[in-house]
């Protein structure tokens, strides 16, 4: 009965001329809580950085506050995790040699010489570039969800991770053949060129006459996935006992990953993020469905290409920097969309922060925790799985 | 009645629509003036939506023009069109839950710029639109919760908020009960009166129709096949040849309005 609560609201005498209210939310018998209502939160971009102009609403909390908070929990965990690992490093270690980086000044003579080459090309590389996955597939994962109006959708529904898988694999058959390529160079680039064919070949199916309508989108995804999934199955076959790479590659990992893989990933993160982020608004009138979103001014083909296109990318280099890690770009927007509300506005940052640490997490859990490296996207699936499951049960018993 | 101006609204000349190659709408021309209340009335399937969403500019014609104040609607750019037109969809979404106050107030969304916060215009119209339509005590509950007709009467909101010179409505009463249908008909009819509002609306319900607006335009099989005021148009031939029923129009004495009356024989098997 998660809504109906009994509620009294009046407006505020106080604050004259805007159009603020008090609600007193009886609904809940734990506490009786007043909150201050801000009807223009929807459109309200400073709402989302002060913090007292923003409404709260039962199980939502203050966007600003969260936004600012997760921001705060990445830093701290970027630099926490730094230290962990077979070396270990204190915080504080860590954040000298990171200031002595920035500043250019000499660290003290007394310092482990190692620490800075550990941290600096060992650890760090591999640390921005799953928080960068994370980020990356989470926002890709909002937007698929906003743009599709389904909450399950994910950055794989049109079958971009078929494709980078189907590179991926290329390249082995390709070797078979007696064409060798150095595989640290060839397994991301054909990952990448497979989704970019992907994303083309789906959109090619899906016509454009219904201004890429969700269901028509979903179907294209499926239909080219399971093409492609048939293709890296005959590619296993052929591999024979070489599928184990292939196999490895699938399940994703960010072992031994480099300053070029962090700048490579941020290369297309980054522009995509702020693509997505000044569009946030129309993604939010494109809720209301594709007619209405064009009777009140979206340009709904067009933004819907436009963003669909950069979640695109986004997932697909992505993929082609770590394989396919499941789950993030699912149940972050999921989680985060039951916290914040539908906002795109205020959940697009959200997401980036919190898919950043929650795959962060999931790493550092490999790499410095468990006793011997577990590729990712099996431990991503095996701990979000399950708790996706115990969310959805929840969410269902509090619905109705 | 109605307002003194015959300022031209719409132009269509020869609008054709069809999906491959079926003709939805064929040789349409019609001429919408400022100001007044225009019914779209016709069976299933004649062709009302499609018309709807041309003069909405959702949609445009394969063949002829549509031009919104002497101007072909091209030549517009997207957000200057949603600042002059309404439209209340048949089919609506509401796919996140979103608030009723945030559904309404993104009927502003065309007048608000990027990255900007809604003026004290923009919360007073939505303030005005959910008290107009009855829906201010369930400002806060999510649009996902609500009931069929209450979902209608935030679509309705949200477009009296966008505060346009043209609605297009879409069946916009066919899921309210008879009270809040009225209540809605009376507060659109209102802003045709007071601001010289244009509505053309899809009404199934032909005793609406007659009682509200000033003139219909009759659509049957993708063709207009009468158009004009109500009295001209209303008639027992009208009837039988477009709806297929017998029906009885006579003048309401009270109102002066045309009332049909059908015939509604359980017994006869036809």
């Amino acid at each position: 009965m998660g809504r109906r609560g009994k509620r009294t609201i009046r407006k505020s005498e106080d604050l004259p001329g805007r159009l603020y209210h008090i609600i007193e939310d009886r609904s809940y018998d734990k506490d009786l809580r007043i909150v201050w209502d801000i009807p223009d939160r929807f459109f309200n971009w400073s709402g989302i950085f002060f913090l007292d102009r923003i409404k709260e609403q039962e199980t939502r909390v203050r966007p600003a506050l969260f936004i600012s908070l997760l921001a705060v929990v990445l830093a701290t965990t970027i630099v926490m995790v730094t230290g962990m690992g077979f070396l270990k490093i204190s915080p504080a270690e860590v954040v000298q040699v990171l200031l002595s980086r920035i500043t250019g000044k000499a660290l003290p003579g007394t310092f482990n010489a190692v620490f800075p080459l550990v941290v600096m090309d060992v650890r760090l590389p591999r640390i921005l570039t799953s928080a960068i996955v994370g980020g990356g597939l989470a926002v890709a994962g909002g937007v698929f969800q906003a743009i599709l109006l389904n909450p399950l959708a994910d950055p794989y529904t049109l079958g971009i991770s078929s494709g980078a898988a189907f590179g991926a694999a290329m390249v082995l058959i390709l070797t078979i053949f007696g064409i060798s390529l150095p595989v640290w160079v060839s397994v991301p680039l054909f990952a990448f060129l497979g989704a970019l064919a992907t994303l083309f070949a789906v959109f090619a199916l899906a016509s454009p006459h219904d201004n890429y309508s969700s269901n028509t989108l979903i179907l294209s995804g499926v239909i080219i996935a399971s093409i492609l999934s048939a293709g890296i199955g005959f590619i296993k076959y052929l591999a024979d006992e070489k599928v184990g790479i292939i196999i490895f590659w699938l399940m994703g990992s960010f072992v031994g990953k480099s300053w070029t893989d962090v700048i490579l990933t941020l290369s297309f993160t980054l522009p995509g993020v702020l693509v997505i982020l000044y569009f946030t608004r129309d993604l939010n009138i494109m809720a209301l469905g594709a007619r209405t979103a064009e009777s009140l001014g979206v340009e709904t083909g067009k933004t819907r290409k436009i963003l669909l296109v950069w979640a695109s990318l986004i997932t697909a280099i992505c993929v082609s920097v770590s394989g396919i890690i499941g789950f993030v770009g699912l149940i972050v927007p999921h989680l985060l969309r039951l916290l914040l509300g539908p906002d795109n506005r205020v959940l697009i940052p959200a997401c980036f922060f919190g898919g950043a640490i929650l795959l962060l997490f999931a790493d550092t859990i490999t790499r410095a925790i468990l006793p011997s490296e577990l590729p990712i996207g099996v431990l991503t699936s095996l701990i979000g799985g399950p708790f996706f499951c115990y969310i959805f049960r929840k969410r269902q018993g509090g619905m109705r | 009645m109605m307002a003194a101006s015959s300022q031209s609204v719409y132009t269509i000349r020869d609008g054709c629509f069809g999906y491959t190659n079926t003709p939805v709408l064929d040789d349409i021309n019609l001429s919408i003036s400022r100001g007044k209340f225009y019914g779209l009335i016709g069976p299933n399937g004649s062709g009302k939506t499609t018309l709807l969403d041309m003069l909405a500019t959702t949609t445009r014609p394969d063949r002829g023009e549509v031009l919104f104040k002497n101007r072909p609607v091209a030549s517009y750019r997207r957000q200057e069109l949603a600042r002059l037109i309404a439209l209340v969809p048949q089919d609506f979404t509401l796919g996140f839950d979103y608030t009723v106050f945030d559904v309404v107030l993104m009927g502003r969304h065309p007048h608000i710029p990027r990255f900007s916060n809604p003026s004290a215009k923009d919360l007073d119209l939505v303030e005005n639109a959910l008290t107009l339509m009855d829906i201010t005590s369930l400002r806060d509950r999510a649009v996902t919760d609500l009931s069929g007709g209450e979902k209608q009467r935030v679509v309705v909101a949200r477009a009296l908020a966008q505060d346009t010179e043209v609605l297009i409505l879409d069946e916009a009463t066919s899921n309210l009960d008879i009270r809040h249908t009225i209540e809605i008909m009376r507060v659109i009819y209102g802003r045709v009166v007071k601001t010289a509002v244009t509505v053309v609306a899809a009404i199934h319900d032909l005793n609406l129709a007659a009682a509200f607006c000033d003139e219909l335009v009759v659509l049957d099989k993708g063709r207009i096949v009468a158009g004009g005021p109500v009295q001209e148009i209303l008639t027992n031939e009208l009837i039988r040849q477009v709806f297929s029923v017998e029906g009885h129009v006579y003048l309401h004495s009270h109102t002066q309005t045309p009332r049909v009356e059908y015939e509604l024989n359980k017994n006869d098997t036809g």
